[in-house]
């Protein structure tokens, strides 16, 4: 058995956890420094980085004495190296590497992106790739075919804006402030979802990208033009309207993308080979269909609801971890580093943050 | 005792292993990559190049700051990440003291002498042993914005010696300091304009100063135009618009690898704060920054003028501290032009302005963001009760959450017990804005408002009593 101490802080959260074989979480600390970062309307790097410095000791220490293990019973220590922010990352990075040095353990670095698809390696023990999944995240809006463990081809991916960003910025305009995911998502409850027609952009030749820029500026728009009009407007109705437009967005994209795909010939079992001009678009017979859902944003309940639905719809079988392992967390790192450690990868002291690492 | 030590808050990046005050081994790396791809290899390099084991060390000491941030982070984080895993306990030493201590030695101090007669000084270097002789020594990193980290240093006669029996022993007396002193902060660090530095250095007294660090280079200019030896101009003593040049100062600046933080330094000051029981666990270490964040800084500053309020600053560190009006005359004119750009026709004149604060019982709170105004409230507190006459927040800067911080640092004066204003009956972003901040309809009053003839809602916040 494989015991590997994980650490992320690649954004606002401080996290820590030891899981064991990639697929079985011992414990998973997350210290969230959302309050410190609501007055200025989003995360602060500066400030990100020096609460990092605070927590990150006691935080690993408490993963450790969670999972009632010490260092010598770690078999590896992983951490995420990007992407995110450069302050925040280095924290985690810098303290990883330490740990590794002083232990003799082995380091590993893990994307952050590849950590929130290994969410569902947690969740689902039986999931294994090849999958299709759907990436959706405060920073990051992708479909990406997981063809093994650790290798991705991207399908498509937001041109502007993630889907996560246009919810703080949507959150921001119509008052409802910092985070915005879980705010919008709070105050459409009250709202009418078809009381406002926002448009839902498509990038034209990319079936599989995603825009959403153009919808951020039409929520604004609407606002202004409503508030120069003197008429009332219904917080409620425009997060309600606008999480539509982006849910749907999102769901049509992911459906259509699986289903062209087909299945993902996991019946065949091994990984896919061959590289068409549209990748992995042969249709197995008998593969089922599967769609993984994954990042921050998959813990949003009408973009989970909403694709149930049209997956059910569409006889896709749709995987997604809990909500409390779709927000950043060490847990999902400490999965994907498992299959990277039975590979043999190491990562070397020189080991740097990437912000802007791809997958 | 043996100490593996860190310095990484410049762009110069040392690792140092000190045992009982003896230097082992040092590497210092001033290339183009990172501390943080460069600091582990480095140190690894080291330890093995001397035989050394990571587990043999008693404490892990690491320069603490001021310095770049991120340079600090990466030192500070590796150094808790060892702690961490080595249990062992973490030494942090404050880096411009550090910086000071690269002159423990007597050897570095004859090294410095010789660098200066080199580069000719002119201003007379060539005094013997003179960190001995109390000299000032100012290390200076360069924080931008015309700023320095910097303080001010001298190696001392430790008291309890001070009755002459130090430099007997010569180990001991190498480990104190040059000739058996005590390194003492003279002025403690601080982030100064370098004209500030200069007026609080003119004010000491002191004959001799040893500049370094690469604020020292970049302000040398500065430095020796206001503090220099009058020999330098030519001329008699004279006089600058900062300093009285009574005293003559010698002005040394320190070259090569004096110059520069150094982990050796770190290390055997280490040593000495370990003496001390300095040494804490890697758990509550932090950098020192002496800065808050940009955003910590540029979040809105809001002054009270007229009827004194409680007021705050918005920033993490200072929250609810009273800020007064610095200058009421400026903030007048400030609320005199957001009026025009806000209310344009309908805008209070600057007279207007001023007539509000011929009454006792009115005030104003100013919002400001870098300095420059973006938002007021114009209020009256009269025995429990106030009135917002006024609020108005630029264009530029509304959606910001200005108007309510202004509101809400309004309501929280502790003195008031009822708060009312009244508003358009048209104006539904105002009301918003109010019913937001805990405002309620109390009543319509008909066609109170002329140009055009409108109906005041008159809205009220009653304030609940706070255990």
């Amino acid at each position: 058995m494989t015991k590997i101490l994980a650490i992320e802080t690649s954004c606002d959260e401080t996290a820590a956890a030891v899981v064991e074989d990639g697929r079985r979480v011992i414990s998973n600390v997350i210290n969230t420094q959302i309050a410190v970062h609501t007055r200025y309307g989003g995360v602060v790097p500066e400030i990100a980085s020096r609460k990092h410095i605070e927590n990150i000791n006691p935080v690993i220490r408490a993963a450790l004495k969670e999972a009632g293990c010490t260092l010598d019973d770690i078999d590896a220590v992983a951490v995420t190296y990007g992407p995110g922010l450069v302050g925040a990352l280095l924290i985690g990075v810098s303290a990883a590497k330490a740990i590794a040095y002083a232990t003799g353990k082995p380091l590993i670095g893990v994307n952050h992106i590849e950590g929130h698809v290994c969410a569902n390696l947690i969740e689902h023990p039986d999931l294994e790739p090849p999958f299709l999944c759907l990436i959706v995240s405060g920073g990051h809006t992708h479909l990406a075919l997981m063809k093994d463990y650790g290798e991705f081809e991207i399908l498509g991916r937001t041109r502007d804006d993630a889907a996560g960003e246009a919810f703080d910025k949507v959150a921001r305009a119509i008052g409802l402030g910092y985070p915005g995911g879980p705010k919008i998502e709070k105050a459409a409850l009250l709202g009418d979802a078809a009381a406002i027609q926002f448009p839902r952009g498509h990038i034209a030749g990319s079936p599989y990208d995603f825009t959403f820029s153009g919808l951020k500026s039409a929520v604004l728009n609407y606002i202004n033009s409503e508030q120069m009009a003197g008429r009332e407007v219904s917080q409620a109705n425009v997060a309600a309207s606008f999480q539509a437009a982006v849910v749907d967005s999102i769901v049509e994209r992911a459906v259509m993308a699986a289903s062209k795909l087909g299945g993902d010939s996991s019946a065949s079992g091994g990984a896919r080979e061959d590289r068409g001009a549209e990748p992995g678009l042969d249709k197995k017979p008998g593969g089922e269909l599967r769609l993984v859902l994954a990042g921050g944003v998959a813990a949003n309940s009408y973009l989970r609801e909403s694709l149930d639905a049209a997956c059910s719809a569409a006889g896709i079988r749709l995987y997604a971890p809990r909500p409390a392992l779709c927000t950043d967390n060490a847990a999902m790192i400490g999965a994907a580093a498992y299959y990277h450690f039975a590979r043999g990868e190491r990562a070397p002291l020189s080991l740097n943050a990437v912000p802007n690492l791809k997958l | 005792m043996k100490i593996l030590a860190i310095e990484s808050a410049t762009k110069i990046l040392s690792v140092a292993l000190v045992c009982d005050n003896k230097i082992i081994a040092t590497r210092t790396s001033d290339n183009k990559k990172t501390h943080s791809e460069t600091l582990l290899p480095m140190m690894e390099e080291m330890l093995d190049s001397c035989g050394a084991k990571l587990s043999e060390v008693d404490a892990i000491a690491v320069s603490n700051g001021p310095g770049s941030f991120t340079g600090l982070r990466i030192g500070v984080t590796t150094a808790k990440g060892l702690g961490l895993a080595l249990d062992k306990p973490l030494i942090p030493v404050p880096t411009l003291e550090a910086m000071a201590y690269n002159f423990v030695r007597a050897d570095a101090a004859e090294k410095l002498i010789c660098q200066a007669n080199e580069t000719d000084n002119p201003c007379g270097a060539a005094v013997p042993n003179f960190a001995a002789e109390g000299a000032l020594i100012v290390p200076m990193i360069d924080a931008r914005r015309n700023q320095v980290f910097t303080g001010v240093y001298r190696f001392e006669k430790p008291e309890t010696l001070a009755s002459g029996a130090a430099d007997k022993n010569g180990a001991k007396a190498l480990a104190s300091g040059v000739a058996g002193r005590e390194l003492k902060t003279i002025m403690a660090e601080a982030a100064l304009d370098v004209r500030e530095l200069v007026d609080d250095l003119a004010g000491l007294g002191a004959r001799k100063i040893i500049f370094l660090g690469d604020g020292a280079l970049l302000h040398r200019g500065v430095l020796e135009e206001a503090l220099g030896s009058v020999q330098e101009t030519g001329g008699g003593a004279r006089e600058t618009s900062s300093v009285q040049m009574a005293a003559r100062l010698e002005l040394i600046f320190a070259t090569g690898e004096l110059a520069h933080p150094r982990a050796t330094s770190v290390a055997l000051l280490a040593g000495v704060m370990a003496e001390r029981g300095e040494a804490v666990s890697a758990d509550l270490v932090t950098p020192t920054y002496l800065r808050q964040s940009q955003a910590e800084r540029e979040y809105t500053r809001v002054t009270s003028i007229g009827k004194k309020i409680i007021s705050t600053t918005l920033d993490a560190d200072n929250e609810g501290k009273v800020f007064e009006a610095e200058d009421e005359g400026a903030d007048i004119d400030a609320i005199a032009q957001i009026e025009q750009a806000v209310f344009e026709e309908n805008a209070w004149s600057n007279a207007s302005v001023q007539s509000h604060f011929t009454n006792p019982c009115n005030g104003a709170l100013v919002a400001r963001r870098k300095g420059e105004a973006v938002g007021f409230v114009l209020f009256q507190k009269v025995a429990g009760e106030g009135e917002v006459f006024r609020i108005a927040v630029l264009p530029e800067y509304r959606r910001c959450g200005i108007a309510r911080r202004l509101l809400s640092v309004l309501m929280q004066d502790g003195e008031t017990d009822k708060w009312m204003l009244e508003v358009r009956y048209g104006n539904k972003p105002a009301i918003a804005l109010y019913e937001a901040a805990g405002f309620e309809r109390e009543r319509v009053i008909q066609d109170y408002y002329k140009d055009p003839v409108e109906d005041a809602l008159d809205m009220r916040k009653v304030i609940k009593e706070v255990e």
